[in-house]
């Protein structure tokens, strides 16, 4: 039934419900997919209202130049805030930050270079602190 | 959806090419602050076209092109008001919005012209299930225990509370919280019993907005909930876009 009261012809009554099913279907999917990735960094696109709250003691990223030895990257340049940052401390996320922050290094140094990421993070009270990537991992080594 | 447009112009220096995005879309590129602000005013000129009523669809096309621009140029600036604003904008974008209380109502029936009732009264249905479903995912989402135990509130309560409303009542002239609103906010169990109430009064809202019995107390329950996250955590346009989805469940199934 239209708004005017008129019947809606049953074509466009069957695309209308395919519609709203396939639009139910992805909300309704789309956050459990989410919710069961259980990602510690970001659970966008899930209603993830202030349910989970991460906070890190230590947080570097440290870059190894062979004229200028280990640097913090200044984090602070490249993300406005916490929450933006946050959300790139996925692996692959942070290896895609990391190519770029590599490929300037090297373009500068001419050397080879090395990017570590070291951190200290909990959400929980009763959680022991945790690494959120491996402090081994050298992000400039493509895999 | 106004005021979302409003807040995102303060800010920027998140769209800028200085800082690192993850675009959504490969096309959205960095915006400069003059660029941004002309997209934000797309978007409030197209809030306040849908907000009046008139041409509401192209009202809500402009606001969900322009936000949506902003939306898709960096998924690390996800928010949550935004990504719901934007989805109800798209369903009032195929809805007949404004066929009673519109400027373009008024100006039809004052000069005899038959208003434009394309769009479907399913997406009302569809908004309604979208507020469901919000509520429904924010309780799956805070059963965990770091939420549970008053863990998230208790770390995240002070941060919000600076910008919000209840600071100025519940601080001294310097600006610092009084000692009985400090202690509480320190205090495991008082964060645990809030953390629990929130996850009720949520759970409540998914069961009891669609029954008709529980439904005036599921509203009032809402505006409760919404008007203390505004008020101590000084979110807005959240609480105001589920608010004002609210007058769908009361209307008669066959007219919404």
């Amino acid at each position: 039934m239209t708004p005017s009261g008129e019947p809606t012809s049953r074509a466009a009554a069957s695309v209308i419900s395919c519609a709203a099913a396939v639009y139910l279907l992805v909300q309704l999917s789309l956050p459990l997919w989410v919710i069961a990735r259980r990602e510690l960094t970001s659970r966008d696109f899930a209603w993830d209202m202030f349910s989970y709250h991460l906070s890190c003691s230590k947080l570097d990223a440290v870059l190894f130049t062979e004229n200028g030895g280990w640097q913090s990257v200044r984090l602070d340049h490249d993300f406005g805030s916490w929450a933006q940052l946050r959300r790139a401390l996925s692996a692959p996320r942070f290896a895609d930050y990391a190519r770029g922050v590599c490929a300037h290094a090297r373009e500068a140094s001419h050397g080879p270079v090395r990017l570590h990421l070291l951190s200290e993070c909990r959400s929980d009270r009763d959680q022991p602190a945790f690494a959120l990537l491996d402090p081994e991992r050298d992000f400039c080594r493509a895999r | 959806m106004f005021i979302a447009a409003q807040t995102e112009v303060e800010l920027p220096a998140l769209y800028s090419s200085a800082q690192y995005h993850v675009p959504l879309l490969g096309w959205a590129t960095p915006l400069e602050p003059g660029a941004l602000e002309r997209v934000i005013r797309v978007a409030q000129l197209g809030a306040v076209l849908a907000g009046i009523g008139l041409v509401p669809r192209l009202g809500c096309a402009l606001v969900l092109g322009s936000l949506g621009y902003l939306f898709a140029l960096d998924l690390l600036l996800f928010r949550n008001h935004v990504y719901l604003g934007l989805l109800m904008g798209g369903l009032l974008c195929l809805s007949p919005a404004g066929r009673v209380l519109s400027v373009e109502a008024w100006l039809c029936r004052r000069f005899g012209r038959a208003f434009d009732t394309r769009g479907s009264l399913v997406t009302a249905q569809l908004i309604k299930a979208q507020v469901l479903i919000v509520y429904g995912y924010s309780v799956v989402n805070k059963l965990g225990a770091s939420f549970l135990d008053g863990f998230t509130l208790q770390e995240e309560l002070p941060f919000a509370l600076r910008g919000s409303l209840a600071h100025g009542l519940l601080s001294d002239p310097r600006g610092r919280l009084l000692p009985a609103f400090e202690g509480l906010l320190h205090s495991d169990s008082a964060m645990a019993a809030c953390a629990c109430a929130v996850v009720a009064s949520e759970a409540f809202l998914c069961f009891g907005l669609p029954v008709r019995r529980l439904r005036p107390w599921a509203i009032a329950l809402g505006l409760a909930l919404h008007g203390s996250i505004f008020m101590f955590m000084n979110i807005r346009v959240f609480g105001l876009l589920m608010v004002a989805s609210y007058p769908l469940f009361l209307t008669p199934r066959h007219e919404s």
